[in-house]
């Protein structure tokens, strides 16, 4: 018997082999399913959803049974409310890349005067600290904020009145709230690209710094020639990656931190994220105009993060994502 | 005098000015992260009187743990939210390390024709979605999740990065091992649960770690899909209590007394209870997260 099965054909053994391989195969993808039902429930299925941007959708009528409208919410958003959408789109954009821009100075600098310490300990306080915010949610951070910033009680406010001068009401004066997020921003995120530019920096071969030195370049040379140009291609892919997400925000940032993102502070803080969801929370007939916004959203970041992309290109081969 | 120069120099050169001035700058900016930290913890200890006749301060004349006091009094809805949150938090990381890791070895394997495919599918994902309000009718209307358990669990599992960590961890163990597992005759199943599985944890504690860390902190998820009277989670308790702390405030200085309405320190109190706890645990865990955040962005 066992003579006989080794003298088989070759033909009907590498069927023998396929079988074996087919069940590999087949092991394999099972381990993929459950992660594949998830996708398809929680990412694919909402894809479905976008058809709402172009329907006047109606609880009752269902998504499918809803009326089709063509463009008509892209343009009664677009033109009907021209000048809040320029409010909008103003206060996304540009907070995002002024944020995004003082963040990645920031943290360059700090994720290379990290690596020119030596003493172990106060590396790890350091990054232990700098890091913490990560850790927080907007929920809780939102409470310090008001403790600082209440109009009546806020210990910021209590400085002011013990230095002689008025109180602020930070939660209804628009004006302050650029800066007050941007304080916000770089307490949350300023620890992760430090770390990661610190890290990176990690991977130096060492021998280049102990050649710069011997060859009698200080510091500063050091980090100009050899730490800079390190890191810069990763650097680049990150902020491809941020300009990405440039038409999203951080919408709990400005939901929390804003104290709700009242009435009187939107002409500051109100990002395209909490418009569309307090269209959500508070509007059902909008519907169908958020979807819309939101689809354009995401449109928008596709391309934005294609032509960020090609540009990285031509200045750095290596940072380019794709 | 050139002597003496050089005398400074030297001194100079010993205790580094350059090393003492980065130490001051990171020494000014750890404060500046602290502060917040510090002011919350301060305004839950200041007494109820202190805080009207004198508003909040970073440093309370006669701390006290009244406000804890009175969170522990009345703790049962505290004590509900947070055992809501604690369950929902260890469903999501087991969910999430399983799911992704079995996703990730299935990508990993060179042999598995569907791979290149079952990769797209996922990395697509990155890229495009349906938005937030697709989601919400899709999810509530579809899948019928509103105040569903399940909408804080499964939605967030998968994540692109987190296979991607996983999967170029499994391809830096040596090959050898699955090759001699597959020669003794191993099934794929017993190669990833007896082999991969217990040979990543460095890789998995990752995963785990920034799964429970989102899904404690999670906001947005509890607010949009959970009414009033309905299970709450810690951080949904928390932004409601955010919400009212104008009234409360309004109603103890009106009254005069605390009652049993909860006052702002007590509100303070309660949001230190949820914060301080994940500050005093993570630079255990830190290590892990560090690494994977190297990785990832390495990979992105």
């Amino acid at each position: 018997m066992k003579t006989k099965a080794l003298q088989k054909t070759p033909a009907s053994r590498t069927n023998g082999i396929k079988k074996l391989q087919r069940k590999d195969n087949w092991q394999l993808f099972s381990l993929s399913v459950p992660g594949l039902i998830v996708l398809a429930l929680f990412s694919y299925l909402p894809m479905f959803g976008i058809v709402l941007a172009f329907k006047d959708y109606v609880a009752y009528d269902g998504i499918f049974g809803s009326r089709w409208v063509g463009f008509d919410n892209f343009t009664v958003f677009f033109t009907g409310n021209a000048d809040y959408f320029k409010t909008l789109l103003t206060n996304t954009v540009g907070l995002n890349v002024l944020y995004l821009a003082v963040n990645t100075v920031i943290t360059i600098i700090m994720g290379m005067l990290l690596f020119e310490l030596k003493n172990r300990l106060t590396i790890r306080v350091y990054q232990t600290i700098v890091f913490l915010p990560f850790i927080v949610s907007w929920v809780g951070a939102a409470y310090a904020m008001k403790a600082n910033l209440d109009l009546n009680y806020g210990i910021v406010n209590s400085f002011l009145k013990d230095w002689g001068k008025d109180a602020i009401s930070w939660y209804t004066e628009p004006q302050h709230w650029t800066w007050l997020l941007m304080i916000c921003y770089l307490w949350k995120k300023v620890g992760h690209g430090t770390i990661v530019y610190y890290g990176n920096l990690m991977s130096v071969d060492t021998s280049l710094f102990e050649a710069a030195r011997l060859d009698g370049a200080n510091r500063f040379q050091i980090m100009a020639n050899i730490s800079w140009p390190h890191i810069r291609p990763i650097v680049i892919s990150f902020t491809i990656l941020s300009l990405g997400g440039v038409f999203n925000s951080d919408f709990g940032m400005f939901y929390y931190m804003t104290d709700f993102n009242p009435h009187k502070l939107r002409s500051r803080t109100d990002v395209i994220d909490t418009y569309i969801i307090r269209a959500l929370q508070t509007d059902p007939s909008s519907i169908g105009a958020s979807t819309a916004i939101g689809l354009m959203q995401s449109i928008a970041g596709f391309i934005v993060l294609m032509l960020v992309n090609k540009i990285a290109s031509w200045i750095d081969e290596k940072g380019t994502v794709f | 005098m050139n002597n003496k120069n050089l005398k400074i120099k030297r001194f100079f050169k010993k205790i580094d000015v350059v090393n003492l001035f980065i130490h001051l700058f990171f020494i000014v900016i750890s404060l500046a992260i602290l502060y917040p930290f510090i002011s919350m913890l301060s305004v839950s200890l200041l007494s109820e009187k202190e805080l009207l006749q004198e508003g909040y301060s970073v440093w309370p004349k006669n701390p006290t743990g009244e406000a804890y006091e009175a969170v522990f009094k009345n703790f049962q809805p505290i004590a509900k939210a947070l055992l809501t949150s604690l369950m929902v938090c260890v469903a999501t990381t087991l969910l999430t390390v399983m799911l992704n890791a079995m996703y990730a070895y299935a990508v990993s394997r060179p042999t598995f024709s569907a791979r290149r495919i079952i990769n797209f599918v996922l990395l697509f994902t990155m890229f495009f979605g349906g938005g937030a309000s697709a989601s919400y009718i899709v999810n509530v209307s579809w899948l019928n999740l509103k105040n569903n358990l399940l909408i804080l669990i499964v939605p967030g599992t998968m994540g692109a990065m987190s296979v991607i960590i996983i999967r170029s961890f499994f391809q830096g163990l040596p090959y050898g091992l699955v090759e001699s597992a597959k020669l003794d005759g191993a099934s794929e199943y017993q190669i990833f649960f007896q082999i991969m599985l217990p040979l990543s944890t460095p890789a998995l504690g990752t995963i785990a770690i920034s799964a429970f860390i989102g899904s404690w902190n999670s906001y947005y998820a509890p607010m949009m899909y959970f009414d009033y009277g309905k299970a709450t989670t810690l951080s949904l308790y928390l932004q409601r209590l955010l919400q009212h702390m104008e009234q409360y405030k309004n109603s103890a200085s009106l009254t005069g007394t605390l009652a049993d309405v909860p006052s702002a320190s007590m509100a303070m109190a309660v949001a230190c209870i949820t914060v301080l706890p994940m500050v005093l645990v993570f630079p255990w865990f830190q290590k892990y997260f560090v690494k994977g955040m190297a990785i990832g962005a390495v990979k992105a």
